[in-house]
């Protein structure tokens, strides 16, 4: 490729300036700030654009007046002229065409990469050389030496080992690093433990279900007895009910009947007159007056009938024992007995009858008072006389107007009763209720225990929640629950294999590369050394025959004496030394001769370096163009002499 | 959960097959809940229903698996797909039971003494909302849990579902987040003491959302949530990848295609690697017979690779072919041969195009 043609159209400070080039060697001279390196960084915009993206650094070259910079460039590649056309700053906004043909060419890229197979990066630390430190050892990103390490036979547009190994690192990482978003293998090792603990909740569940639907015809029979044994309660308690109800009925009756009958009867009268005396007898310590006298007098019969017979035998004995000692058959102690024991029966006897009398006399009177009183109530027996008279105290009814009253409210509560029957149950049912028909135990009680039946309607709504709950479960579900569990578990493991078996792929690719990325380099290393120790043998006048390129691309030189290392040398040496291989690499690293641009590059050396300098420039560009850029008149000079074509810069 | 999409259209399925899945949309939810009835809180985080006005029975529908549950809460907001003032919620609120809540545009809380809980939610007016609807929301910090549920998206500033951010979400108090809108669940995250999550649908909606979905199950306390995903779906949307490079016959490569194909899901098989000389891929050849609820196919192969050929080549290519052949050579089983093999096809394969990826035949 051959740069025929500069049309600096509006770039930085040039206007509508246009520069012509030759094939082979081409010097620019200009003082400083003259607008050399400009000229390079027009051909930079020219091949790359200036779109801040590309990090060219030329939007700087905007011109002051605000319109756009532009400007073209021909060139000849394969014996065909072509114009780069650029209107402005925009990457997308370049056209380049044929000229022989004056077609339009389709760019993939950039101008610049579709020619060099560089960015604009490369291409200026490739083509373009300015001072020592833009060199292969400055190639930061490798990209110069990849270019290298394909060398020839490689298509066009084919990814460098440092693409490759970046895609294959990222790969990797994508898998394991944690920097990146949700790497593949930590993210299913974090989803595998959860779904796994899923798993063993699921089957939990599933078993817990089945074994819980075993329960349930159990707790459906107990649930059945809890009910039936509520039912006989509710029964029990709903026949206490009518009992209580018949109980209430019958007493309210009895009451009602009883009171009517004091009432109607005169025992208000009777009962007003009692003195405790009469209330005493007819109560029980009347019956024991009664029947202490009724005893007692029973008990002095007996004793005088007894004392009297004994009186008898006394007397007749003292007769007979005063006859004896009247007769001299006995002696008058005898007698003195008989008589005292006669005595003494005959006063007990009497004692006796008057006792015997006395308690007669107070049965009899009493007794007798007993009857006046029952027969002023018409009843004959002195207990119910007690009891009516009890109920009469009781009855709250001292009056017969209280009495009435009284009666007036049973018989309310009465209708309240009988009406409260009749709305619930027949009323002849509770009438004539039939207790024995009622067999439950403790039927008799008066109350029934609520708490008891609360406690068994609790004990259902359990049974019935427990019931409820288990039915809720679905084991159908559980089982599904725990089919899906058991496939996500299976996935995940499948997907983790997978991903750890794409890994270690990925991990095998990248060694493998890296092997054959080091074998290339031993093997393209020494080409870059044997020319780059042309170059500087030239360079240097044959001092120095060898300079050689180890893998990493460091350098060290030898003469015929010994091998030194690169920092051994002076800036100029060493300038001399990038500057060898920085022209084995633009020789080596494309089949296509393109053109090399120098800024300047020999401002280190002495006459005598400059002059085996251009001497090898001659030589180089033979067979491509070569632009160097100077500010030195004696670079222009000895450039001269070597055949460049000179262009000079205007101030 | 969040984004049930009920009655949801399935359009690029055919009218049987969507027909099923809507079933299995329902049959996946009812399912779902049954499952975890032991929950004592149900949260669905929005897009309930697929749109405005879908039939009225699937609001029946919803309603009939609440009603099943009396024991457990059912929390529910609205999201861009069936906003608060959609005809299906204006039904839904007249049959709601009473263990369910649909909260309200306004945002409402509700404390549940028993459980000692409290939840905020809100739910979406209309299909947008282009302000964040967590703007100065606070609950209490005190013995109540305190849990939240939104529809919305943490992921973009400037959307117009609801744009909220994670300080929002922890600026109110929440114990615990439960987000919608996002269909696929990534993972639970925590920020100061909120726990959040998009529980993502719980059955995928299309082969743009592959791969498991479910719901969120666990335990939520003071300032710490024990909760994880849980895989519930009935069937998954899957996109697999499928390196024929070997398969010498189109028998091997539909050998391949059904040890890939696992159940009765929905698969989108991408056919790569290398065509073998003489195997015409025949899609229904391949297809027929294989047991997929729904299965496509394409086919990204390239020619096979040379690499006799390649190895000579004097450039980082062949010097990589040329080290892959000694490797492959010298490796001991099968096993490490196709590694080897997947390995050079890999590298190949990205030299092809650069790191784009695959110089492809389609």
């Amino acid at each position: 490729m051959i740069i025929d043609k500069l049309n600096l159209e509006r770039f930085g400070k040039f206007n509508n300036q246009r520069f012509k080039l030759q094939k082979g060697l081409n010097v620019i001279y200009g003082k400083n700030e003259s607008g050399k390196t400009t000229l390079v960084d027009f051909v930079v915009f020219m091949l790359y654009g200036a779109d801040k993206r590309t990090k060219t650094g030329l939007d700087k070259y905007e011109p002051r007046d605000g319109t756009k910079m532009c400007g073209s460039m021909e060139y000849t590649r394969d014996n065909e002229g072509y114009i780069v056309q650029r209107q402005n700053s925009s990457l997308a906004d370049v056209s380049v065409k044929n000229l022989n043909r004056g077609e339009d060419v389709v760019l993939n890229t950039t101008p610049g990469a579709d020619i060099f197979g560089f960015g604009a990066e490369a291409f200026k630390k490739t083509f373009y050389s300015g001072s020592v430190t833009s060199v292969i050892s400055d190639d930061k990103e490798g990209s110069i030496a990849d270019r290298l390490s394909r060398l020839s036979g490689s298509a066009d547009g084919e990814a460098t080992y440092a693409q490759l190994k970046k895609y294959l690192c990222s790969k990797i990482n994508s898998y394991t690093s944690k920097r990146c978003d949700n790497p593949v293998i930590p993210t299913l090792e974090e989803s595998l433990y959860p779904a796994q603990k899923n798993l063993e909740a699921a089957k939990q569940k599933s078993e817990q279900a089945t074994e819980q639907k075993k329960l349930l015809p159990e707790l459906y029979k107990q649930l059945e007895k809890l009910e039936a044994s509520v039912k006989q309660e509710e029964k029990k308690r709903e026949n206490l009910h009518k009992i209580q109800l018949n109980s209430e009925y019958t007493a309210l009756s009895n009451q009602i009947e009883e009171l009517e009958s004091i009432i109607n009867s005169n025992r208000y009268e009777v009962f007003s007159d009692l003195n405790e005396r009469d209330f005493a007898l007819m109560q029980d310590t009347g019956a024991d007056i009664i029947e202490n006298s009724y005893i007692a007098s029973t008990k002095y019969e007996t004793a005088h009938k007894i004392t009297a017979v004994l009186t008898a035998v006394f007397f007749v004995m003292t007769a007979v024992f005063t006859g004896i000692f009247f007769a001299r058959l006995a002696n008058y102690v005898s007698i003195i007995i008989w008589a005292m024991l006669f005595v003494i029966s005959g006063i007990l006897s009497l004692a006796f009858k008057k006792l015997w009398i006395k308690n007669k006399n107070n049965y009899e009177k009493t007794t007798h008072k007993i009857a006046h009183l029952l027969g002023m109530c018409e009843i004959s027996d002195a207990k119910d006389f007690v009891k009516l008279y009890n109920s009469w105290l009781s009855s709250g009814c001292p009056t017969r107007e209280l009495a009435v009253k009284k009666l007036e409210e049973l018989r309310n509560n009465f209708d309240i009763l009988v009406n409260n029957i009749k709305t619930r149950y027949e009323l002849s049912e509770i009438i004539h209720l039939d207790k024995s028909a009622i067999s439950y135990d403790n039927i008799d009680r008066v109350y029934f225990d609520e708490d008891a039946l609360k406690n068994v309607y609790s004990q259902i709504e359990q049974v019935k929640t427990q019931i409820r709950n288990i039915e809720a479960v679905s084991v159908e579900e559980y089982g599904n629950l725990y089919e899906r569990a058991q496939r996500d578990v299976q996935n995940l493991k499948t997907q983790l294999d997978n991903a750890n078996r794409e890994l270690v792929v990925y991990k095998k690719a990248l060694s493998m590369l890296e092997v054959a990325n080091s074998d290339i380099s031993r093997v393209f290393a020494p080409r870059v050394s044997a020319y780059a120790s042309q170059v500087f043998y030239a360079l240097t006048g044959g001092r120095y025959d060898t300079l050689n390129v180890n893998n990493k691309l460091s350098i060290n030189v030898k003469d015929n004496m010994a091998f030194y290392d690169d920092t051994s040398f002076s800036t100029a040496a060493r300038e001399q030394m990038y500057l060898a291989l920085r022209l084995a690499a633009v020789e080596l690293s494309a089949e296509e001769k393109l053109p090399v641009l120098l800024d300047d590059c020999f401002s280190f050396y002495d006459d005598e370096r400059k002059q085996n300098s251009f001497e090898f420039l001659r030589e180089f560009s033979k067979d491509r163009q070569v632009i160097y850029l100077t500010c030195h008149k004696s670079d222009v000079e000895t450039a001269y002499a070597n055949g460049a074509n000179v262009i000079m810069l205007s101030d | 959960m969040a984004d049930l999409h009920l009655g949801a259209k399935f359009a690029d399925l055919s009218y049987e097959k969507a027909q099923l899945r809507r079933s299995e949309l329902r049959q996946s939810f009812s399912g779902c809940v049954a499952s975890h009835c032991d929950a004592g809180i149900v949260l669905i985080a929005g897009d309930i229903f697929d749109a405005p006005d879908v039939s009225v029975s699937e609001a029946e529908f919803m309603v009939s698996v609440i009603l099943k549950y009396p024991q457990t809460k059912f929390l529910m907001v609205c999201g861009n797909h069936d906003p608060y003032n959609s005809p299906i919620y204006e039904y839904m609120c007249g049959i709601l039971p009473e263990n369910a809540v649909l909260f309200t545009p306004d945002g409402d809380e509700i404390v549940f003494e028993d459980l000692k809980v409290r939840v905020w939610g809100i739910s979406f007016q209309n299909s947008m909302a282009e302000k964040s609807l967590l703007q100065n929301i606070k609950m209490p910090d005190d013995d109540y849990v305190n849990l939240l549920l939104v529809h919305g998206d943490l992921y973009s500033d400037n959307s117009p579902y609801n744009p909220i951010t994670v300080e929002q979400l922890v600026s109110t108090g929440a114990d615990y987040a439960a987000l919608g809108h996002v269909h696929k669940f990534e993972k639970i995250n925590k920020s100061a003491g909120t726990t959040y999550a998009y529980s993502g649908t719980h059955e995928g909606h299309g082969y743009d959302e592959c791969g498991r979905c479910g719901c969120i199950y666990g335990k939520v306390a003071k300032n710490m949530a024990d909760v994880n995903f849980e895989c519930t779906s009935l069937r998954t949307y899957e996109r697999l990848d499928i390196d024929i490079s070997g398969a010498k016959t189109i028998e091997a490569v539909k050998k391949l295609i059904e040890d890939a194909v696992t159940g009765e899901n929905l698969y989108y098989i991408t056919l790569t690697g290398e065509l073998n000389e003489g195997v015409i891929l025949n899609e229904f050849v391949l297809l027929s017979g294989i047991d997929a609820f729904d299965i496509r196919l394409k086919t990204e192969v390239c020619e096979p690779y040379k690499l006799e050929e390649l190895a000579c080549e004097a450039n980082l290519k062949g010097y990589f072919v040329k080290t892959a052949l000694s490797e492959l050579e010298k490796a001991e089983s099968e096993e490490d041969k196709k590694i080897i093999n997947q390995a050079v096809r890999c590298v190949l394969d990205a030299f092809g195009e650069g790191t784009k990826g695959r110089k492809l035949k389609s």
